[in-house]
């Protein structure tokens, strides 16, 4: 009898097939064993109702509103949403009562009084942070210059005029006298914090040409100085 | 063969030339906006970017310094002057009347006074010494013509004689007119008496300044 010797080749092929099997085993028991089918009971609870919800258009904002005798008039000067920036233009805080500018002489006041109201309602009305930006003051007539109305050359009433700037906020602020340069140099003021809706802080704006103030230079002259009132979401 | 080997014997590793250099640059760059990119989505969850704002601007906020400025004029002749707290002639109004003045006689001149400023303000007036052709300042003709100034008519500021004006002017304050407001007018009557007995010759002369303050 003759008895062939089976080749290398051969020998490797008969092998391949159980070591493949082998292996495929192996690694379905380890699947079952890991995700827990044969190795522990299990549950589950899925959560459906997960959501988030914005307030409303009401939910944030802020008005300015001229204060005549103690009342707030109505509509308010502006009334500004989450980022909006609206312009009041009829309000003068240098003037008497918010009127337009008028000729202020040495030793004369003017007041104005505003109310800023957070007018954020319904659910999830949110609490503001107010706080008021001043610009540099400028005149019609720089320093320096002619002026037409005098022919001599102006005066810095922006440094000669002051203001006193006194809140209804808790803690009260106030700033002032200072001149209307100063005003700007120390600003921004941070009015009050985490004002709740429906509240108010009343400020009043009171200047003054100090009776001090009497230069020829002085007279005839127009400042102007913008300020920003900022709400902030506290 | 490695591509480096490829470019031959002068051809260094990645680390040591150019292509190595801008890759260096770029995972540089890489990193630090990865990090700004974190920072700024962080700060953002943090709420410094993320709350929500508003803002009212005003902008008519001003202040009108008032202004006093005087004007003086008699038919057709004006003079100004401004506000300055200081005294001012006016050289074009004889307040006198410039005539002759007999004995026993008066002459009167009258001129109005305006704030043209927008402030009222106190009108003061304020006579230099009374010279004659005579004896000089003060001199003896001074003494023998009266003055009455009335402002408006009916209200009189002073009543004497020149010399007696002058005295009574209690320099620097002068005399108190009233005080105008702005725009308004005032009108001055100068009114000059001669004395029964005065010399036939000579003339006198006194200037008057008027002061808005």
């Amino acid at each position: 009898m003759r008895i062939r010797r089976k080749s290398e080749v051969e020998q490797k092929q008969r092998f391949s097939p159980l070591l493949w099997g082998a292996g495929l085993c192996a690694a379905a028991i380890l699947a079952l064993g890991v995700n827990g089918t044969l190795s522990q009971f299990v549950a589950s609870i899925t959560n459906t109702n997960n959501n988030v919800q914005t307030g409303g258009p009401g939910s944030f904002g802020f008005s300015e509103s001229l204060v005549i005798g103690g009342t707030p008039e109505t509509p308010a000067c502006a009334q500004a949403g989450a980022s909006q920036s609206l312009n009041c233009t009829t309000i003068n805080k240098y003037g008497t009562d918010g009127a337009a500018a008028a000729p202020i002489a040495p030793g004369q006041s003017r007041t104005t009084t505003v109310q800023l109201t957070n007018t954020a309602t319904g659910t999830g009305a949110l609490a503001g942070t107010l706080a008021l930006t001043v610009a540099p003051c400028t005149q019609n007539v720089p320093v320096g210059t002619t002026n037409p109305a005098t022919g001599a050359a102006a005066g810095d009433l922006c440094g000669a005029v002051q203001v006193m700037i006194s809140c209804s906020s808790t803690p009260a602020f106030s700033v002032g006298p200072v001149t209307l340069a100063a005003l700007a140099t120390g600003s921004p003021y941070a009015i009050m914090t985490a004002i709740p809706p429906g509240d108010s802080v009343d400020c009043t704006f009171t200047t003054t040409l100090p009776a001090t103030q009497s230069a020829a230079n002085l007279q005839a002259l127009l400042t102007s100085q913008p300020m920003t009132w900022t709400w902030t979401q506290s | 063969m490695s591509r480096w080997r490829r470019q031959g014997a002068h051809a260094g590793p990645p680390h040591g030339g150019r292509a190595a250099r801008v890759g260096r640059m770029a995972l540089i760059v890489a990193t630090l906006a990865s990090t700004a990119t974190i920072a700024l989505l962080a700060s953002g969850a943090t709420a410094t970017l993320a709350q929500f704002t508003a803002s009212i601007i005003n902008t008519d906020d001003h202040v009108q310094s008032a202004s006093v400025a005087l004007s003086e004029s008699q038919n057709a002749a004006t003079c100004s002057a401004p506000g300055d707290g200081q005294w001012h002639n006016c050289t074009t109004i004889n307040k006198y009347g410039g005539g002759s003045l007999t004995p026993g006689a008066s002459t009167s001149q009258t001129v109005t006074l305006q704030d043209t400023g927008t402030a009222p303000a106190p009108l003061s007036l304020l006579p230099s010494a009374c010279t004659d052709s005579l004896t000089g300042a003060g001199g003896q003709l001074c003494n023998l013509i009266s003055v009455t100034v009335a402002c408006p008519a009916g209200t009189t500021v002073f009543t004497g004689t020149l010399n007696a004006f002058h005295a009574g002017r209690n320099y620097p304050t002068g005399y108190a007119v009233g005080t105008l407001a702005a725009g308004a007018s005032i009108s001055c009557t100068f009114t000059l008496t001669a004395a029964t007995s005065i010399p036939a010759a000579g003339t006198v002369s006194q200037p008057i300044s008027w002061k808005l303050t």
